[in-house]
């Protein structure tokens, strides 16, 4: 009798479920209309995305944005979500594109489109405050360590079975609360950690690279003509060295070729 | 579609559920003992005792509950070396909250408990102790319920604001569920439909008990309408 309600009530949420999830996606050429390509990204995640003083974004992907935006011939609206809203936010349609870090994962890849090549090449890395002995998950004893929700670095803890995972919504909150003694450690890119490092933050790489961790830029499903030429936008930056040097500026070095060539 | 429900996810939902309903319970009680001090506080004929409490309602009434929050949560550690787990900072920083506004909510009460009241209960020998607790408190009960169970079921949804400071509550439980199923309609639609059957029982609950405070009242006007 319950069970049978319960039932009636949960077809009726899955028939509007049905209704809301089939948003339109605007291609290429709404995106030239309406002269705007609206983009993504953490805004949390320095040096890749980070709000200005003046309240705009800078870093490695919203200038790669940019450049994006400006080879299609359309301004670029750079938009902070948190990191665990993009996915869904490029999947309903309120962004044409994310570029935003993000690594493919079998369930992200059910929900958006990935473009066929990385756009960096990075890896995960375990920091620790500079005055623990940590070099190792395991040093760390159970103790809490802070990842951005939603992120591979929370799978990869959570894979793990880690006990004490705390999520935050981005590095900058993370750099806090280490500073603030709420983790013991934090798990983020060698990249990230190395320019926080850079910039002051009292942290230490703790053991080697974890994992080895490739972003890419993705954007809604079914969209081939959108995905075509930001594919060929990238090529194009790949070729003529925008792409190694926005790297260089903000990183100090290239990372947009992989590792080891 | 509803294998997004999986044991795991529901799991994990009830999980939220009882953080969720724990934090506002927690804080319900903190904060009318908080505000119960507060209002004596503000009735006080004592002057700097009006004004600390005065000082304490205004801030926690004054200020955005995030940003309390966020401040329990990030500063207090650097200012005071102290480190309380998030839970714990969680359930002090709505507790705060909650007992500016039920100071408030009881100072009114006990003003609309007439005058004589108090006058007829000292006259009758009791000490200004007895006679709150036994003459006024229960009159002011009637008249503030109401209002204290509307704050109930906005601290049930303020609660939410807990996820911030990495509280797994029913909201963050959510964020994340949907971060790895990238389902936003279901889940949040459930989430949604959990905080409204949540705030709705809360509401019936109260209503009992309003009725329960009401019953001596009702018999006793109807006694007088029914001269022999």
């Amino acid at each position: 009798m319950l069970q049978s309600r319960v039932r009636s009530t949960l077809s009726i949420l899955g028939a509007l479920t049905l209704a809301l999830a089939s948003a339109a996606h605007a291609e290429l050429a709404d995106v030239k209309k309406r002269g705007e390509l609206r983009v993504v990204m953490s805004g949390e995640y320095p040096p890749f995305s980070q709000p200005t003083a003046s309240g705009d974004l800078t870093g490695f992907d919203a200038d790669v944005a940019r450049e994006i935006a400006k080879r299609l011939g359309v301004k670029a609206k750079l938009v902070k979500a948190e990191f665990s809203a993009i996915v869904a936010g490029v999947q309903s349609g309120n962004f044409d594109l994310a570029v935003a870090s993000q690594s493919k994962t079998p369930e992200r890849q059910k929900a958006v489109d990935f473009l066929s090549k990385p756009y960096y090449y990075d890896g995960f890395q375990l920091f620790v405050p500079k005055s623990s002995k940590a070099n190792t998950l395991a040093d760390l004893g159970n103790k809490p360590v802070a990842v951005a929700l939603g992120t591979v670095f929370e799978k990869y803890l959570r894979d793990r079975k880690y006990p004490n995972v705390v999520t935050l919504s981005g590095e900058q909150e993370i750099f806090l609360a280490l500073g603030a003694g709420r983790a013991s450690g934090m798990i983020t890119t060698r990249s990230v950690g190395a320019v926080a490092i850079k910039n002051g933050q009292a942290l230490r790489a703790a053991g080697s690279v974890l994992q080895q961790d490739n972003p890419y830029i993705t954007l809604g499903k079914n969209q081939p003509q959108l995905k075509a030429a930001v594919e060929k936008a990238l090529d194009d930056m790949r070729k003529d060295g925008t792409l190694k040097r926005l790297s260089v500026k903000y990183l100090g070095s290239d990372i947009t070729v992989p590792a080891g060539r | 579609m509803f294998d997004v429900f999986t044991p795991d996810v529901l799991g994990a939902l009830w999980r939220g559920t009882t953080i969720t309903l724990s934090l506002t319970v927690l804080a319900s009680l903190f904060g009318l003992a908080l505000g119960l001090v507060a209002a004596m506080g503000r009735l006080s004929r004592l002057a700097p005792l009006r004004f600390l409490a005065g000082v304490y309602i205004e801030t926690f009434r004054g200020t955005p509950l995030l940003v309390q929050l966020f401040f329990l949560y990030f500063a207090l550690p650097q200012i005071t070396g102290v480190t309380l787990p998030a839970y714990q900072t969680a359930v002090l920083g709505l507790s705060l909250f909650a007992g500016a506004y039920a100071a408030e909510i009881i100072r009114g009460s006990l003003n609309a408990v007439p005058r004589g009241q108090l006058e007829a209960a000292r006259a009758l020998g009791l000490k200004p102790s007895e006679a709150l607790r036994l003459v006024l408190i229960p009159q002011a009960a009637r008249v503030g319920l109401p209002a204290l169970g509307n704050q109930f079921i906005g601290l049930l949804k303020d609660s939410s604001l807990a996820s911030v400071i990495t509280v797994t509550e029913l909201l963050l439980t959510t964020r994340g569920l949907v971060s790895i199923n990238y389902q936003p309609v279901a889940m949040y639609l459930a989430v949604g439909l959990i905080y409204f059957l949540l705030s709705n029982g809360a509401a019936r609950l109260f209503g009992l008990v309003e009725r329960r405070l009401e019953r001596p009242y009702v018999t006793s006007s109807a006694r007088t309408r029914t001269p022999a």
